[in-house]
């Protein structure tokens, strides 16, 4: 019941052609950047070319008798969130912009922390708000703000929201 | 992959995401002390892992 199993498993979907890759994203990639907080859950983004991808996906974890509740799919344990790539192309750029991470010899993508940022615009709930903040000194300021216009919308919505970040720091 | 591609309109897909985190959250909150206490060590577990990842990318 190890995190450690659970990117095993993550990999192996790789390797059965059930996904064609995948980076961690959410509460334990602002982990993975030392930010100390309070999640259990693993957000997956995942390449996944069409949603009839996804549901081969889920029937695959249902086939091996894996619990699902909801949009969870426990892996070893664990309440996993796959997020597929077609949901837009900031999620298809996460995934091929993440960084390789070797932990005790098994190798992961975890979702940049310039990615992560974006990623948290988008949903900007309080928490997410709060996790930004955490993250900012820590980031590459220019790539974020390249990111930002590369995927804000025409009311540059996610500029919007860094700013209003920026101004309660 | 083309733009043609991606999902149209997403709401929906978050809305049942946030549901599904909402009943997990509530799920864990009404857990027993000694079932709390398991996940705080998963979490503090967790954490010692990530810590020790090293970022290698390009994978070599």
């Amino acid at each position: 019941m190890s995190l450690k199993d659970v990117l095993v498993n993550l990999n192996n979907l790789i390797t059965a052609g059930l996904i064609q890759d995948y980076a961690i994203g959410g509460g334990y990639a602002v982990m993975f950047y030392d930010i100390p907080l309070t999640t259990y859950d693993l957000d997956v983004l995942a390449i996944l070319p069409t949603e009839n991808d996804f549901h081969r996906l889920y029937e695959h974890f249902r086939t091996k008798g894996a619990k699902i509740e909801k949009e969870y799919i426990f892996i070893e344990g664990m309440p996993v969130q796959f997020l597929p790539n077609y949901i837009s192309p900031l999620f298809n750029n996460a995934i091929k912009e993440a960084n390789m991470v070797e932990f005790e010899g098994i190798y992961s993508k975890i979702v940049s922390i310039e990615y992560l940022i974006v990623l948290l615009l988008t949903s900007f709930r309080w928490k997410d708000k709060i996790r930004i903040q955490s993250l900012l000194n820590k980031a590459n300021k220019d790539l974020l703000v390249d990111i930002i216009q590369r995927f804000d919308n025409e009311q540059r919505q996610l500029y919007e929201r860094y700013k209003e970040v920026l101004a309660s720091t | 992959m083309s733009n043609a591609n991606y999902m149209k309109d997403t709401r929906k897909f978050w809305q049942a995401r946030e549901k599904a985190r909402a009943t997990l959250d509530a799920k864990r909150a009404n857990v027993s002390y000694a079932e709390k206490a398991k996940i705080a060590e998963k979490l503090r577990s967790d954490a010692r892992f990530l810590k020790s990842g090293k970022i290698v990318s390009p994978k070599p």
